[in-house]
């Protein structure tokens, strides 16, 4: 953060050349993003742990990224018709039998840019529900450049939420649509 | 190319029948007599073949009295509607479409795909998106209909974000050259920032012709008033001071600006719904005036 303030004290020198602006917009802009990312997966980790709780620890709530989620695939040897029942409309994907998706969520993701090894940060993502033996995807989740708006489908239809509290409530929504509920009916079966 | 080389036609219209305004207390309550006087209205479009019938503040028991009333399987005609409630938020478009047209299953198991915008508690309508298929030209068009806040009230910032977001989603189909019309009531004129700046639409087809992204506005011809015609706009309000008239608008892809299809401006225009009728005291049922176009395509 020291750097970062330093590179605001310079803004004044800064600001009349073209590029340099634009540098000190950039760091802005990536702070913005790293808060609005750690906001957003906060949330997730949040609703986890309320239907974890609700469900008797019986389900768990993850997000992937989409390239995690295709290397899982492909070590589970999904079918490609499959992997298409998934993604079609977010509408969520059909049973994963006995296939358990591993997370590294959510340090992975928002905390390596500021790590030694910086990676780009991932946009695409699946939210799924899983028990001990089965797996359920319930959307693709799509962060926006900046974090806010994130996007993701309810029973097909797309919600964009633009803040803290906007995506509280489509997130409970997505809960409270029948897909999800058929969802953690057939996990607490299980 | 020449008259004698257009192999379809589509004519389509948007009305906003104002059957069922956004409220809650004024949905699905229009009286038989309102609807079966907006049934009058659409079965002269019927009679006139229009493919595409888009309607606007509608409910879901408006659109099965209507077609009911108007008898639209022995017409040869279909409905998709996408007449929703989410939360205190009411989609209320639908579609009467011809059977030259099929409509698209979306990945929501319906015939329409909606989107929505949360800013905080309140929710907003980005778009309905309806998809027909013409097998005839073997095309596939995209139609996202809109009805966006009123301007009774100051609804600026969140136009502004529903325009942004409509054109994101707008893009992913310009980007893979589609077919794509958008038509509504925006409650805007074609002139706006949100309308020209922020959904990318311009009035010039030669620019939108150079230009993937922008969206081809044939509204402006509709601005000039001319003094022979006493409706000046598809929508008028009247107040103590003055009065002002707004367009809805119809906005076409780049797609549509070349062979094998065809636009022409001097073809979309407000229908006077008084004229489709010869009793001279028939009298519009709507607060506002349908809006016609008709695309034309080669083989």
């Amino acid at each position: 953060m020291a750097i970062i303030n330093n590179y605001f004290q310079e803004y004044l020198k800064m600001s009349n050349s073209k590029f340099g602006s634009a540098f000190l917009e950039g760091i802005k802009i990536s702070e913005i993003k790293q808060n609005n990312r750690a906001d957003i997966f906060s949330i997730i980790d949040s609703m986890a742990k309320e239907v974890f709780k609700e469900s008797g620890n019986k389900i768990k709530i993850e997000i992937v990224t989409e390239d995690e989620y295709e290397k899982q695939k492909n070590s589970y040897g999904l079918t490609g018709q499959a992997l298409a029942q998934m993604t079609i409309a977010g509408l969520g994907l059909g049973p994963f039998r006995n296939k358990v998706f591993h997370s590294n969520y959510p340090e992975k993701y928002y905390i390596n840019s500021l790590s030694n090894e910086i990676k780009p940060d991932h946009l695409n993502y699946i939210l799924f529900v899983k028990n001990d033996k089965s797996t359920l995807s319930l959307t693709e989740f799509i962060f926006d450049p900046e974090g806010f708006p994130c996007r993701f489908k309810i029973d097909g239809n797309m919600v964009i939420s633009n803040d803290h509290i906007a995506l509280e409530n489509n997130l409970s929504k997505l809960l409270a649509s029948a897909y999800a509920g058929d969802c953690f009916r057939t996990l607490l079966r299980d | 190319m020449s008259v004698n080389d257009i192999s379809y036609m589509i004519p389509i219209v948007w009305w906003n029948v104002s059957l069922s305004p956004p409220v809650s207390s004024l949905r699905g309550i229009a009286s038989d007599e309102k609807i079966n006087n907006i049934a009058n209205v659409l079965q002269k479009f019927i009679d006139l073949n229009y493919a595409l019938i888009c309607l606007g503040e509608v409910s879901t028991s408006d659109v099965v009295k209507l077609s009911k009333a108007l008898k639209l399987e022995e017409k040869g005609y279909s409905y998709a509607e996408g007449s929703d409630k989410q939360g205190r938020l009411y989609f209320d478009t639908a579609v009467f479409f011809h059977n030259s047209l099929e409509a698209v299953q979306l990945e929501n198991g319906r015939f329409c795909e909606h989107s929505i915008l949360t800013i905080g508690d309140r929710n907003l309508k980005i778009y309905e998106k309806y998809v027909f298929y013409h097998a005839e030209s073997d095309e596939v068009l995209t139609i996202f209909l809109s009805h966006w806040p009123s301007r009774l009230k100051d609804n600026s910032l969140n136009v502004t974000e529903i325009s942004i977001e409509l054109r994101k989603k707008v893009h992913e189909y310009l980007d893979r050259n589609e077919n794509v019309i958008l038509m509504g009531d925006y409650n805007l004129e074609p002139y706006s920032t949100e309308i020209v700046n922020y959904l990318n639409t311009s009035r010039d087809r030669n620019y939108v012709s150079r230009k993937s992204k922008v969206l081809y506005n044939p509204c402006w011809n509709l601005l000039p008033i001319s003094p022979h015609n006493t409706i000046h706009g598809t929508y008028a309000h009247h107040s103590n001071y003055h009065d002002w008239h707004i367009l809805d608008q119809v906005m076409f892809s780049r797609s549509f600006l070349s062979e094998p299809w065809i636009i022409n401006e001097s073809l979309i225009n407000i229908i006077d719904v008084n004229n489709l009728f010869s009793e001279e005291e028939y009298k519009n049922p709507s607060d506002h005036w349908p809006l016609s176009t008709i695309i034309f395509r080669s083989i």
